[in-house]
């Protein structure tokens, strides 16, 4: 990246989407650290791309398909199964929160049992809104495959979250 | 009835501060660039020296870096040491992740993805043993321990079943282990202390090629990591301690009948995983890292929440959340050895054979080395022969990267030994 100016515009573009990018990227991985990791990764790589992307929602689409596929290429890697460390603090406390930081806690465990691109193809799916196309082309795959994808990750969620997600909305988006 | 976007917004909720600033990004950008000018400038002189001296084979250890990954499926899925001239590495040989695989079904037979290799020269040539388990354990020069295990009883029952497979000439072939034996109260001597696969320290008897488990097992829930023995009795092994969620130590020093375990100084406390097994999952991976000192003083690196990246890890671009610890009392009590300006925070650690403590920093894709005299103050410098491209250390003699493995007689002066 060179200039001052492309380095003031990248600056605020990180400042404004640095959060959004980091809390997708503990939804793919689970872990906070590693989040922290695959985000700069992704700005990395959103940097050295910088003056070939301008449009804002097309920056957008650019980092979030940097993202899941720095994530599926960084979980290939043998070291990040040894190094990983949880940065969760446990929750003690209030009785009435119990049921939300279980849910939180379940829903990352869950996460973590299905195979990564599962996994991104949920994230894709269900926290970023995208669509069956646009999830095709974010994984660089077919739409058959992000609908088989969606129709696998979904029913081993359901197994193991059981009630907290019995929702008949999802049987239309696998529709 | 909660959808999934609920779901994820509600797990995303509560995320911790990040470090992460748009001048680490700058950092990041400008360590990148200078790394591609330095492969540049390397690949053009092994050109220049190719074509000057015509003909003559560079050997490819003295030649260009190692290629950058990219996604390139991962070479090297595990390497370790029988002695100095007994060598083994596990190679994956499928277009696809062996990570994705291992991560479904740990320490479960993948067929035809991991390939075990194995040298008998120090790694001047290497041969195939066919596919094994993944990871073995290196138990003698020749000796190696397998795990297998199916949905199935081969006997056609439904039950799961799992055993142990030894070889005793270097993995060309197996024999299924008997069944265990009545618990051992202490580890007698000869006998060899590994980690059994489950997270539980078993003991290997080499003469009768048997499989004992150890009757009294450390008070701590563990990640299937390594034990460290410091002497002939004494035991060091890291973990969870279950009943306050802190990272903890504990140490036996009469062979295993006793155990003694402190949690570590620090903040972080971890969840206690919910697991069939008493074993921290892979997801917390090895929180505690130990390394052996002489007698009573040992080192430990410790996931700190509380502990700052030190300002020379910062300038070596690394950034950690790791704090070293020394003991001088057999454990019974850790100081941290220095202030964050010189302590080095780090993944793995060895004393090399000429004294010195190594630790190697990993960031990324990059491995940085700190070495100390005393153990207490460090400077940043590679080991002789020890590439940034070395990643994983399975202990002070044996590192691999994605495509190579390097080795050390001593600890201190590195060799690659094969490259994909």
């Amino acid at each position: 990246m060179t200039g001052i100016e492309h380095r003031r515009e990248f600056a605020n573009y990180f400042a404004a989407r640095r959060d959004t990018v980091r809390r997708t990227a503990y939804l793919l991985c689970g872990d906070w650290h590693w989040a922290d990791d695959l985000t700069q990764i992704t700005f990395v790589r959103l940097a050295d791309a910088w003056s070939r992307v301008r449009q804002p929602a097309a920056l957008d689409a650019f980092t979030r398909t940097c993202l899941v596929r720095v994530y599926l290429a960084e979980s290939r890697r043998l070291f990040r199964r040894r190094e990983r460390a949880s940065a969760v603090l446990p929750e003690v406390g209030q009785a009435d929160h119990a049921d939300r930081i279980n849910t939180r806690l379940e829903v990352i465990e869950a996460m973590a049992t299905l195979p990564p691109r599962q996994r991104a193809t949920l994230v894709c799916r269900f926290y970023q809104g995208l669509s069956v196309q646009e999830t095709a082309e974010v994984l660089d795959c077919s739409i058959g495959t992000i609908k088989s994808q969606t129709s696998r990750g979904l029913a081993a969620l359901r197994r193991l979250l059981g009630t907290a997600l019995d929702d008949p909305s999802l049987d239309e988006v696998r529709r | 009835m909660t959808n999934l976007h609920e779901l994820f917004e509600e797990a995303t909720t509560v995320a911790p501060p990040s470090r992460l600033s748009v001048e680490d990004v700058f950092a990041a950008i400008q360590s990148r660039q200078r790394r591609r000018r330095v492969q540049t400038v390397l690949v053009a002189v092994a050109v220049v020296a190719v074509t000057a001296t015509a003909g003559i084979a560079l050997k490819s250890n003295f030649a260009a870096p190692p290629p950058a990954d990219g996604d390139r499926p991962v070479s090297v899925v595990w390497a370790g040491r029988g002695d100095s001239t007994h060598l083994y590495l596990v190679r994956n040989t499928c277009d696809r992740s062996p990570i994705a695989a291992a991560e479904l079904s740990p320490n479960v037979r993948n067929p035809g993805c991991s390939e075990l290799l194995a040298s008998s020269d120090g790694g001047a040539t290497w041969l195939s043993r066919g596919d094994v388990a993944y990871p073995p354990r290196v138990l003698g020069p020749r000796s190696l321990l397998q795990f297998v295990g199916g949905a199935a009883s081969p006997a056609g029952t439904s039950d799961p079943w799992q055993a142990f497979e030894l070889s005793t000439d270097g993995g060309s072939t197996w024999r299924r282990l008997p069944s265990e034996g009545t618990p051992i109260d202490t580890m007698p001597p000869g006998m060899k202390v590994i980690d059994g696969f489950s997270g539980e320290l078993m003991a290997f008897d080499p003469e009768q090629g048997r499989l004992r488990r150890l009757a009294n097992q450390p008070p701590l829930l563990r990640s299937t990591g390594f034990p460290v023995t410091a002497g002939p009795a004494d035991i060091w092994v890291s973990g969870l301690n279950p009943s306050t969620g802190r990272l903890a130590v504990a140490v036996s020093h009469d062979a295993g009948a006793t155990w003694t375990k402190r949690d570590m100084p620090g903040g972080r406390v971890i969840p206690q995983p919910t697991l069939p097994s008493d074993t921290l999952s892979d997801s917390v991976g090895m929180p505690v890292q130990l390394i052996a000192g002489e007698g009573d003083t040992a080192y430990a690196s410790v996931w700190d929440a509380s502990a700052k990246p030190a300002a020379a890890a910062r300038l070596a671009g690394v950034e950690s959340w790791l704090k070293t610890y020394r003991t001088t009392d057999g454990g019974d009590s850790w100081q941290a050895v220095a202030d964050g300006s010189t302590t080095p925070s780090y993944a793995w650690g060895w004393r090399a054979a000429n004294g010195r403590i190594v630790v190697a920093l990993i960031r990324g894709d990059i491995g940085t080395y700190a070495t100390s005299a005393d153990g207490v103050t460090y400077a940043f410098t590679a080991p002789p022969g020890l590439p940034a491209s070395a990643l994983v250390f399975t202990d002070g003699s044996i590192a691999f990267g994605y495509h190579a493995v390097y080795f050390s007689d001593d600890g201190w002066t590195w060799r690659e030994v094969w490259r994909d």
